[in-house]
């Protein structure tokens, strides 16, 4: 075993209790730390070319010409091409899934057709054998354009006087109603109502690697081999097959060190379909890295929102009923495969919280603009609920003059209520948000704080304090794909091998496999060990939106890899006349009498 | 033609003499023509420090220097002083304090950090957030970079 492979433990860990839930430190650190990472910008390939894009400088306009003679003639050009070119090696998409009932978007172009509807859309490609060639290119690309009308404000999407899409009819890509009836009643009994309109700008995710890929298609196999900075390999597999028209036993896609991802490296990005189709066109491997500026105004953003809450609750304090108006934009198209019509959705499933209330009333709007696409991000809808929440809480809480803590205390799900079912339909099997507001409110001593506070405002120092519940949906990976027509190639998978030195190699989800395997082996001071393998590169086993795929592989080496080594190691055992193994296995019983025979 | 100038400088401890384009950046020349590709490019504007390399002792944005500017100077990268040992104080408290996630960052911190290693003195850690400011992080939230880093300046844990 080589020196940076030995785990190295945390301060304080306890090996005899096992590696799960100890802090060991990633053994895929070191080669990050020396600078030796393997990130997409640092592959090198032979013939690999670079493109950079010509993108649009409004927000809406009609392509009238393009001019790539001078382009052309720039020094390491390799080819200019625009979107009709592209086309007919990519077809377009449509983002849109069944179970989101009455969606709609246009077609996507890898490279927009005739018009740009956001500034920063890629209107061509240059091909160059350096990235500085690729932009010096770009520069020379001369373009006539004919602007158009633009919709940039949420409400006058909403309004439709300017359609964005005249083929849709309106510019509402996706609305969302709930009510569990009773609210009109509610609200017109109720002691209090509180009522406020809350706006949200939007956010994106700044990852330090800027999106990227190196496309590298073989025109011999008609394969199609894509390293790959992204959150979903499994997916884009799937996706690079459908729309290049390569099977998906010919399409593999790699991930290696991805340089933060943050939910934005996790969508399909029409230059990154356009990157790998050229390399389709040229018949060799190109790449795609993302420079901080064109990340600004390609990479999704998210959470653009206006929403107006209400809230009724009794004179005591009882919260009878939610309502919510939300409105949200998402540029000019919805986002594939997984669409932009998500975190809208999700901002109703959430609003109202864990707060105990069975009324509640919700209407949503998801509108077209011309800014650029925004789409899932982080913890998706759950700020902007939460926001809308606690916002109008506390609103209610001042209204009736009750303490913060003390409403909420009131009104937060009991302990001993579950399973809870929230108006909105998601289920609940146990949760203890009394338990830990009360452990919270001890923690932060918030007695004292209200005094201090109290205290600083004669100084004129005004010091906020805030209290927020919150669920996080995690792990719903299966919820998201096929039900609504997102494919995914789910080969989650994790493989253990035993070598005939007793060295276990494990291949699969980075750190965690390792982890799952140590526990079930190790006892300190065993002969052999456990070696991160390489991780597969064939198809897309790599690391997945983590969560998900760390909880089924680590599942799947518990139940079966390590049961199978074990059997097969006894049976070989027993074959071999049971002692003075050359093999041996760590986890078997046998051998570790025989290694403790030995040693005494 | 392209502007180009003859450089010759010293790159991790060896001579290295090449005709470099006028307009290219020390962090492009790095990693384009030496294949070091440990310093990383993410804004290209001087404002996240993931370029960082160190160019006669002093630490300096790879994406702010153009490579011939570097004409006779000695430049050290993640590397090389990897490679040399400087730094494994720092990668050690780094690892075991997991003060990375992506690893995007690292090597301009540890250069950065490395810096006040280097200055051998005890520092607060408001100094040493202050000096690791011109270095983002998009994924720790720098708590255990600045741990990991008094723990090599001032011998805690």
């Amino acid at each position: 075993m080589a020196k940076a492979e030995l785990p190295l433990h945390a301060p304080g860990t306890q090996l005899d209790k096992g590696y799960i839930g100890q802090s060991v430190p990633r053994p895929n650190a070191q080669r990050l730390l020396q600078g030796r990472g393997s990130f997409i910008d640092d592959l090198r390939f032979p013939r690999l070319a670079h493109v950079a894009f010509f993108r649009s400088p409004y927000a809406h306009a009609k392509i009238k010409s393009l001019n790539f003679k001078a382009a052309l003639g720039s020094p390491g050009v390799i080819g200019i091409f625009d979107g009709r070119a592209v086309a007919e090696y990519c077809t377009p998409w449509i983002a849109v899934l069944a179970h989101l009932k009455g969606i709609k978007s246009p077609p996507q172009h890898a490279i927009a057709i005739e018009r740009a509807c956001w500034q920063g859309e890629a209107v061509a490609a240059a091909v160059a054998e350096s990235r500085s060639q690729a932009e010096d290119a770009v520069a020379r690309i001369e373009a006539e354009w004919e602007e158009l009308p633009v919709v940039v404000d949420m409400d006058e999407a909403l309004a439709g006087k300017r359609v964005i899409h005249p083929e849709l009819g309106d510019n509402i890509c996706f609305k969302r109603e709930l009510d569990t009836g009773g609210v009109e009643e509610a609200f017109a009994t109720a002691d209090v109502v509180v009522e406020d309109t809350f706006h949200f700008g939007r956010h994106t995710g700044v990852c330090l690697e800027g999106r990227a890929l190196l496309a590298d298609y073989n025109a011999a196999e008609h394969s199609l081999t894509v390293y790959h900075a992204t959150q979903a390999p499994h997916m884009m597999q799937d996706i690079f097959s459908r729309h290049l028209n390569i099977p998906e036993a010919n399409v593999r896609v790699i991930t290696r060190d991805v340089g933060g991802s943050f939910g934005i490296k996790v969508h399909v990005y029409a230059d990154e379909m356009a990157t790998a189709a050229l390399s389709v066109m040229l018949r060799r491997p190109v790449k795609f890295v993302a420079d901080r500026l064109e990340s600004f105004v390609s990479d999704i953003h998210a959470r653009e929102h206006k929403a107006r809450v209400r809230l009724a609750c009794t004179r005591s304090g009882e919260i009878l009923a939610f309502e919510l108006d939300d409105l949200t934009a998402i540029g000019p198209y919805s986002v594939y495969p997984r669409t932009s019509g998500i975190e809208g959705n999700q901002v109703v499933n959430l609003t109202g919280g864990p707060y105990r209330h069975q009324k509640y009333r919700a209407k949503m709007h998801v509108v077209f603009t011309n800014k650029n696409v925004t789409c899932q991000y982080r913890a998706v809808g759950h700020p902007i609920a939460v926001a809308l929440t606690e916002g109008i809480v506390d609103l209610a809480a001042q209204k009736l003059g009750m303490d913060v803590a003390e409403f909420r205390r009131k009104n937060l799900i009991p302990d001993d209520a579950y399973p809870y079912t929230f108006p909105s339909g998601i289920k609940f099997e146990k949760l203890s948000h009394q338990k830990c507001l009360e452990k919270l409110l001890q923690l932060m001593n918030y007695q004292e704080l209200r005094e201090e506070q109290l205290r600083l405002r004669k100084k004129g120092i005004f010091r906020g304090i805030g209290l927020a519940a919150m669920i996080e949906v995690t792990n719903p990976s299966p919820a998201f794909y096929g039900v609504g027509g997102a494919r995914i190639s789910a080969q989650d998978g994790a493989t253990l091998r035993l070598e005939p030195t007793g060295m276990l190699t494990v291949t699969g989800a980075d750190r965690d496999a390792d982890r799952v395997v140590q526990r079930h082996r190790a006892r300190p001071g065993n002969r052999g060990g456990v070696r991160p393998g390489r991780r597969q590169r064939r198809r897309g086993d790599a690391r997945q939106s983590a969560c998900h795929h760390r909880r089924y592989c680590c599942h799947a080496l518990r139940r079966r890899h390590l049961g199978l080594a074990r059997r097969r190691h006894r049976r070989r055992s027993r074959a071999a006349g049971g002692t003075g193994l050359a093999l041996q296995y760590p986890g078997c019983r046998r051998c570790n009498t025989e290694n403790r025979k030995t040693k005494t | 033609m392209e502007h180009a100038l003859d450089t010759t400088m010293t790159v991790n401890g060896s001579p290295v003499r090449r005709r470099i384009p006028a307009r290219q950046h020390l962090v492009d020349f790095l990693r384009e023509e030496l294949g070091l590709t440990g310093s990383h490019i993410g804004c290209e504007h001087g404002v996240c420090g993931a370029c960082t390399v160190r160019v006669d002792g002093d630490i300096v944005r790879g994406c702010l220097m153009l490579a011939v500017q570097a004409n006779g100077c000695k430049v050290d990268t993640i590397e090389g002083l990897s490679d040399s040992g400087e730094l494994e104080a720092l990668q050690k408290a780094f690892h075991e304090k997991n003060a990375l996630q992506c690893g995007f960052c690292t090597p301009g911190m540890l250069m950065a950090a490395q810096d006040l290693v280097v200055q051998k003195r005890r520092c607060s850690r408001e100094e040493i957030k202050r000096h690791i400011s011109g270095n983002y992080c998009r994924c720790t939230g720098y708590q255990a970079i600045v741990d990991a880093i008094e723990q090599v300046l001032n011998g805690q844990s």
